[in-house]
């Protein structure tokens, strides 16, 4: 049986020889056979009438719904539930920042600055900065928590400010964020809205909230609390993990609650539990994004962070290792597939919040008074593991990964480490050295060619072009798996972006980190722009998530779209049924917001898609 | 001679009709289930998902029959049976709508048009592809292809059905 | 074996390709008036225009040649002389057989009206040159008089529109295309045509042909009186076998050739099929002839197949079923047009321009009229020919589909079998 292919080679030649575990590279000729249906959006099963679907026989619904209404309603419960994973984990952020304000954890904040710098730019008060940790908290959540009728009242203060401007002119300033989410579902349902426009605004007010809460304020929060990101160069890669140690697995996307057993594990006590076991000590082996924020912020995580080995469609592949004596998941990304795996190789499951309870995993209800409590717990039971396990199952960790991937890029550091300023980097797209941006984001599927085949062959040939790549999200784990964040990645860029390179000694590929980490690009985006004075549509920079997989990409998606950007996708996002959902979103919403939805599944013609589009952007700057 | 054909196992279908879906792409411009417009009611599929007394679904399509009684109606010489894939093909170009065919399959696998309902459409095997879409497309197996004896037909101009040889 | 085909349309060329597939050998000659092959049922669309005279071929280019068949085209069977085996054609040849099929097809007649054999643009519709006739006349005059509102007549009607002619159709019967519609679904069509300008006369027939002083049509004169001027009429009336050249021989005839279902006539080694001969047809029961174009293809198969030597019956012998379209409006019907008394039960659905009507007696369909989509009519037509029970509630009948009846070979063909169609 063929499996898929992957742009990993050794990932893939890793599975190919397990035969006797199944992954989900397994299971993709087995679902190879699509519902076109589903596919293009237009099979509604709202209610009992249904499954409805569109044909030439029968253009609408049993209700009236036109293909259009089919669609946009899809669309916007897609972009609802993704906006409501991003939501949840700010909310959460947020909660342990005002436990750690109000004393009630003994964590300290290992970023001061930033939030005495937040502080200013919010307006948050407080004579120290436990209060204003409570009180930027408290700020964040009334946020969340405002009905629908009241705007959110940070959105000024933390958009950019054209963007700003033009979005109350669109009238798709948020209201409440979960209001938003909740609302949405309401009006997406049977016999409700049928205006897939006004559904389409909704999905961009979704958009916002997504990215300047779910994502930036989520950064800025973990900044605060786990330190902010510094460059350096860390090992990636399934070489990070080594068999002496017992060896704890992470998986989701919330490093406020996965963060608490980095000194726990590191303590005097829990190595005397590990040694007591046979083993060296405890680590923590990052995947997935959770892996990739502690991976930016490596600086401040000692040792016990092994590193990061790869994205989500590299999870079961790394407990097939056989190295993983214990797994801890908090958010998505944690693939039901892990849990057979996890079975074969005698893997115990933790899991710190519900919303990602595997059906064998042990619940441990987070909270940050009980972190010590919690962190006993996955000691105990990952020593236990490890002394269980470690007879009875082989261990194959391949050789892979890299030594030297460039790390910790952050709106501020890479700021910082251009001297203060992004003047150098707008000089040198002036001159033409470097063409323009490309923003590769979002996860990784198993369709776009492969695993990471279209990320990894897009971005190969963007920086041919000397278009230079940031990237955040799981785009980070396959970049960094093939060694594009690596320096001597230089080598594979276009003449002049090689030349930059190899004097800034940097690849060609930037790691933000974790999915996140858009809200740093957005960030980054918006300091270039203020530079140049212009808005962010008219910059030479186009966003793509080339290997989009579920709905939080799409809210993420929905948020590139509000900040008028283009926005690549090489796989539909289930709307090509309705021809006024595909006209709105790939041309008609580039009048609105400046933005659009490219769909281009070859990765040359989009990659000079991309180009055009950059090409053209920089004429109206007069480049 | 030995010739594909479509094998229908009704007790698989699901009645997801992928297997329509499948021949609006392949007969459309760009072929990709993707960007099919599925809301063209100037196409058609060229198979059929329908129900039968039970209500159960049953896919249909073209038999690719031995003696087509299509061909033995067609007027104008544009259904012919294929003496080298025995399958029964159909020019467009030839065509001239009478619906001698439609009034003559006796299971209603030919149809007019439906853009201009002017020449007569039937499934074409997909012909320059080695398996049918709808067979490809058809999560279930309900819908398979199946190697079957065929009388050689070469030289012979028409066919019919129905007659028993002695 | 030397066989000899009479007619070169389809029954004659089916047969052929039949003859040829079971014997390689055999010498095959086809003797036929027309010196091109053309598919009559297309001549309606090359006299419109729509189609040239060359597309209406309805075989493959190297039909002649791959099946190596001696064509005499150009003459036409004067005499028979069954006793010598052999044919005397009007040139004077004399072709010897061992096997003989007549598929010399029919003829139009012309009724007895007055001065119809003296008038000069009065023509059938039956051949090439009465198309090529019909249009010269047409282009000299503005006025047309269809005399039968047939499908013959209907089909000239249509076209001769389109040339832009004014046309009159003149129907004895209370409608047109009485034999196959009913009064509703000629009263559609009836309804088309006089949008597109064209006249459509009923119960009344022509009584005189008008003449000029050189014999040139200048209008009929109906029976109710009225005189209509007009410089070409059709004559759709009706067609008769072509037999004439079997007078003194012992072949028996009816309206047509008699035959057997081998397409055997009452002597020995001479076949007949196509619209000349006459047969047992399935739905009536009754010997009739069968002018329809898929039965002349049956028919020539199984006489080639018996000439040369396997044997094997028709089937499906079924003359009720008429397909057409009119101005984009199609239609096909089978069986009754209308339930002849109460012991039928009718149906009838109009639904989104479509019309249906479906008759039943004892649990089988009768008769089948559709108009406009006619997406269902095959399967209902298989049901009619095959007098199968179909046992649904009268709401289904409209939505009967192969569905409900399917079964299949285990070479994968469909078929129609007792226990699948009596369904629960």
């Amino acid at each position: 049986m063929s499996i898929c292919i992957s742009a990993d080679k050794i990932l893939y030649n890793f599975l190919a020889s397990k035969s006797d575990v199944e992954t989900s590279f397994n299971r993709v000729p087995d679902q190879a056979v699509k519902c076109g249906f589903g596919m293009q959006g237009v099979c509604c099963r709202l209610c009992s009438n249904g499954p409805c679907r569109i044909t030439p026989k029968s253009p609408r619904g049993v209700c009236g719904a036109t293909p259009d209404t089919m669609v946009a309603r899809n669309f916007l419960r897609a972009v609802a539930a993704g906006a409501a994973c991003y939501l949840h984990i700010v909310e959460n952020a947020a909660v342990s920042l005002g436990e750690i304000g109000r004393g009630n954890s003994d964590l300290p904040l290992k970023g001061v600055s930033l939030l005495n710098e937040l502080a200013g730019r919010l307006g948050t008060t407080g004579s120290t900065e436990e209060e204003k940790a409570v009180n930027l908290s408290n700020m964040v959540l009334a946020d969340l928590y405002r009905p629908r009728s009241e705007k959110m009242r940070l959105v000024k203060k933390l958009a950019y400010g054209p963007r700003y401007e033009k979005w109350a002119g669109l009238g798709i300033l948020p209201g409440g964020a979960k209001s938003e989410v909740f609302d949405a579902l309401v009006k997406s349902g049977t016999n409700l809205s049928s205006d897939p426009a006004d559904m389409l605004l909704h999905s961009l007010r979704l958009g916002i909230a997504t990215g300047l809460y779910g994502l930036a304020m989520t950064n800025r929060i973990n900044d605060i609390i786990w330190g902010e990101p510094e460059i350096r160069l860390a090992k990636a890669g399934f070489g990070v993990v080594d068999p002496d140690y017992i060896n704890i697995m992470v998986t989701g996307h919330q490093q406020s609650l996965i963060g608490i057993l980095q000194d726990t594990l590191s303590s005097p006590a829990a190595e005397s539990i590990a040694e007591a076991s046979g083993a060296k000590g405890f680590k923590i082996v990052g995947s997935t994004c959770v892996g990739q924020d502690m991976q930016l912020r490596g600086a401040h995580c000692g040792d016990v962070f092994a590193g990061h080995t790869g994205n989500n469609f590299t999870s079961e592949a790394l407990i097939a290792t056989g190295a993983i004596d214990l797994v801890v998941s908090e958010f998505n990304c944690t693939l039901p597939g892990i849990e057979t795996v996890c079975d074969q190789m005698h893997v115990p499951q933790f899991c710190l919040d519900d919303v990602s309870k595997k059906q064998n995993a042990e619940y441990l209800p987070f909270n940050l008074k009980d972190r010590h409590i919690i962190a006993g717990k996955i000691i105990g039971a990952g020593a236990e593991s490890y002394a269980a396990r470690r007879k009875k199952i082989a261990i194959d960790v391949p050789v892979h990964g890299y030594d030297d991937v460039l790390t910790g890029l952050s709106e501020k550091t890479l700021k910082n480490f251009l001297g203060g300023s992004y003047k150098p980097l707008i000089d040198l797209i002036v001159a033409g050295k470097i063409k323009g941006i490309a923003a590769v984001v979002g996860c990784s599927n198993l369709a776009a060619g492969g695993h990471d085949v279209f990320t990894v062959g897009m971005t190969r040939e963007l920086i041919k072009r000397d278009i230079i790549i940031l990237s955040a999200g799981c785009t980070s784990g396959a970049l960094e798996n093939v060694g594009l964040m690596s320096p001597s990645a230089a080598e594979q860029a276009g003449p002049n972006l090689k030349e930059i390179c190899r004097q800034m000694g940097i690849p060609p590929v930037l790691n933000f980190g974790p999915c996140l980490a858009i809200g740093r690009l957005e960030e980054t985006a918006a300091d270039i722009a203020a530079e140049l004075g212009v808005d962010l549509p008219q910059l030479p920079l186009v966003l793509s998530a080339p290997q989009w997989l579920e709905e939080q990409a799409l809210a993420d998606g929905a948020f590139g779209l509000a900040l008028g950007l283009s926005l690549h996708l090489a796989i539909p996002p289930f709307i090509t049924g309705s021809e006024t959902v595909t006209r709105v979103l790939t041309a008609d919403l580039e009048q609105l917001t400046g933005g659009r939805v490219i769909v281009d599944g070859d990765i040359i013609s989009t990659v000079n898609q991309l180009e055009a589009v950059i090409n053209a952007k920089r004429s109206g700057l007069g480049l | 001679m030995m010739m594909k054909r479509i094998f229908i196992k009704p007790e698989l279908c699901e009645g997801c009709k992928n297997c329509q879906v499948a021949c609006l792409a392949e007969h459309s411009p760009s072929r990709s289930v993707w960007f099919v417009n599925l809301s063209d009611q100037s196409s058609q599929p060229r198979n059929y998902v329908e129900l039968n007394n039970e209500g159960r679904p049953v896919p249909l399509s073209c038999r690719q029959c031995d003696e087509p009684e299509c061909v033995s109606a067609c007027v104008s010489g544009a259904l012919q049976r294929d003496p080298a894939t025995c399958l029964v093909v159909h020019n467009q170009k030839q065509c001239a709508g009478c619906w001698m065919c439609v009034m003559s399959c006796p299971y209603g696998m030919i149809l007019p048009d439906a853009r201009e309902s002017k020449i007569a459409v039937k499934c074409d095997f997909c012909a320059d592809r080695g398996t049918p879409r709808c067979v490809e497309a058809c999560p279930t197996g309900a819908i398979s292809l199946i190697e079957a004896p065929s009388p050689d037909t070469d030289g012979e101009y028409y066919v019919l059905t129905g007659g028993e040889q002695q | 074996m030397k066989y000899l085909i009479l007619g070169a349309s389809a029954a004659g060329l089916s047969a052929a390709g039949a003859i040829r597939r079971h014997d390689p050998r055999g010498e095959i000659t086809v003797l036929s008036r027309d010196s091109q092959i053309y598919s009559r049922c297309l001549l309606p669309d090359v006299l419109a225009g729509k189609r040239g005279a060359a597309s209406t071929c309805f075989i493959t280019e190297d039909f002649m040649q791959k099946n190596r068949l001696n064509w005499a085209a150009g003459s036409i069977a004067a005499r028979l002389l069954p006793e010598e085996k052999a044919v005397v054609a009007d040139n004077g040849d004399k072709l010897y057989y061992d096997k003989l099929l007549i598929a010399t097809g029919a003829s139009s007649i012309l009724p007895p009206v007055e001065n119809i054999r003296r008038g000069r643009q009065i023509y059938g519709l039956r051949n090439l040159d009465d198309v090529s006739a019909i249009a010269g006349a047409a282009e000299n005059c503005l006025q047309a008089v269809i005399m039968g509102g047939g499908l013959v007549g209907v089909d000239a009607a249509a076209a001769l529109n389109e040339k832009g002619l004014s046309v009159t159709v003149v129907e004895v019967a209370d409608r047109i295309l009485s034999l196959q519609l009913d009064q509703k679904a000629a009263g559609r069509y009836e309804a088309l045509f006089r949008d597109r300008g064209i006249e459509i006369i009923t119960g009344e027939m022509v009584s005189k042909i008008v003449l000029d002083k050189k014999e040139n049509v200048a209008g009929v004169q109906l029976k109710g009186g009225r005189l209509i001027p007009c410089g070409l009429v059709v004559a759709a009336t009706g067609v008769k076998p072509d037999i004439s050249f079997l007078e003194g021989t012992a072949v028996e005839v009816g309206r047509g050739i008699r035959v057997n279902e081998y397409q055997e006539t009452s002597y020995p080694d001479i076949y007949a099929a196509g619209d000349v001969c006459e047969s047992m047809e399935t739905f009536t029961g009754k010997i009739t002839t069968t002018p329809i174009w898929s039965l002349a293809v049956m028919q020539g198969k199984i006489a080639g197949t018996n000439m040369a030597g396997v044997r094997r019956k028709a089937a499906g012998n079924f003359a009720y079923k008429n397909s057409m379209t009119f101005f984009g409006l199609a239609a096909v019907s089978f069986g009754l047009p209308e339930a002849p008394d109460s012991s039928y039960e009718t149906y009838i659905l109009e639904r989104a321009g479509s019309y249906e009507k479906i008759i039943i007696k004892d649990g089988r369909l009768k008769g089948a009229i559709l108009q406009g989509d006619i997406s269902r009519a095959g399967v209902l037509g298989a049901l009619i020919r095959e007098d199968y029970p179909v046992k649904v509630a009268p709401d289904k009948l409209f939505d009967l589909n192969y569905a409900c009846f399917f079964r299949e070979l285990e070479n994968g063909e469909f078929t129609y079998q007792d226990e699948a169609l009596t369904s629960k």
